[in-house]
């Protein structure tokens, strides 16, 4: 151990006023040592206010209702792979609609299916594509947030080490 | 139980009769009998997983409820941490020290619930007042106690746990790092900014440290 601070590096602790490195090493040397722990201890204002305010107390049953709830098994986070399935899928549809370009569309159109839609987009003055390519954009933004949501989700959660 | 005031305890300090884990972090990891309660609990030994939380149940209340400031919330958060504990007992590093680990626990499911309140950000580092409901009164205390009780509820949740940390549950700076895991620099800047915030606040109020 380093050799014991000096009262004034003590008392500039105390007041926060030594620099990153001085306080870094002086926090090391506190962890450390007793005499000096007491000593900074002495210095602080609060020290004996610190002293007067009472503990709050646990709830009593609160080990046995962990104890409890730890036995039941932990919930899957379904919902969140949904949203990538639906994802995946919007994504393969997207792929799909890009792939065969106008001839999806015409299919679409002979099936009836958002008719009156894809009419205006087949207009002669709009390549085919574009509705593709929105189409595209739309469902990997789509796949995109979902994949995100995924892993913030992780990230929220506690890291445990 | 009055907190002692003064500098942290040492592993010496406790008694030695006392349930294991009472509550002091041992410097460099976990002393024999912490490490075979520790493995016996993992091993899915009831008495062992029972006296493990028995050990770490206070400090984790008290830290959750002067973090949440609400006993219902807090109730929930450190029920919500000794859960975590058990389940993840197999994912922890016996060499480092249980009581840090288990606040960074207790940290991040306080930090879940500040998210889930869409209240302000925890690392937010205002000066604001906190706006849930701050005063603890906690039991019969002197008026400086209420007063100093009040300050810090209004800090700042980044500067409260490192106040909370230090002063209440006796941690070094090396393990309030190790549980907020950021250096020891950023640890001792966050700590004088508290206490001159706290210091700011207490006299506002008319109190004299
Ligand atoms: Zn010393």
């Amino acid at each position: 151990m380093s050799s014991h601070l000096h009262d004034f590096q003590l008392q500039a602790f105390g007041r926060g006023e030594l620099n990153d490195a001085e306080a870094v090493s002086a926090a090391m040397h506190l962890d450390e040592c007793p005499q000096c722990a007491a000593r900074v201890a002495t210095l602080d204002p609060f020290g004996p206010v610190f002293a007067q305010i009472v503990a709050p107390r646990a709830p009593k049953d609160l080990v046995a209702r962990a104890l409890q709830a730890a036995d039941v098994p932990e919930i899957v986070e379904e919902p969140v792979w949904v949203e990538v399935g639906l994802g995946a899928v919007l994504l393969v549809a997207a792929a799909f609609l890009v792939l065969l370009g106008g001839d999806a569309l015409k299919a679409m159109v002979e099936i009836g299916l958002f008719a009156d839609v894809l009419s205006r987009f087949s207009s002669p003055w709009i390549p085919s594509m574009t509705p593709m390519l929105l189409v595209a954009i739309l469902a990997g933004s789509a796949a995109l947030f979902a994949i995100r949501r995924v892993r913030s989700g992780q990230a929220l959660g506690p890291r445990w080490s | 139980m009055k907190y002692s005031g003064g500098p942290p305890r040492t592993p010496e300090d406790s008694d030695p009769e006392a349930p294991l884990l009472a509550l002091r972090v041992y410097p460099g990891g976990n002393n024999e009998s912490d490490r075979s309660l520790m493995l016996r609990a993992r091993a899915g030994d009831a008495h062992a997983r029972q006296q493990l939380l028995a050990g770490i149940s206070e400090p984790v209340y008290r830290y959750t409820l002067r973090m949440l400031s609400n006993a219902e919330d807090a109730r929930d958060a450190s029920q919500d941490t000794l859960v975590k504990v058990l389940r993840h007992l197999d994912s922890y590093d016996l060499d480092r020290p249980f009581l840090t680990w288990v606040f960074g626990i207790a940290r991040n499911t306080c930090i879940d619930e500040y998210r889930r309140r869409k209240r302000r950000a925890w690392d937010e580092p205002g000066d604001v007042v906190d706006p849930g409901p701050p005063a603890l009164h906690l039991a019969m205390q002197s008026e400086d106690a209420e007063r100093l009780n009040r300050s810090l509820a209004a800090l700042s949740p980044l500067y409260r746990e490192v106040i909370v940390l230090y002063h209440f549950e006796h941690l070094k700076y090396t393990e309030i790092a190790d549980v907020l895991e950021v250096p020891l620099g950023t640890v001792m800047n966050r700590i004088f900014r508290a206490r001159q915030k706290l210091k700011d606040h207490y006299e506002n109020e008319g109190g004299e440290p």
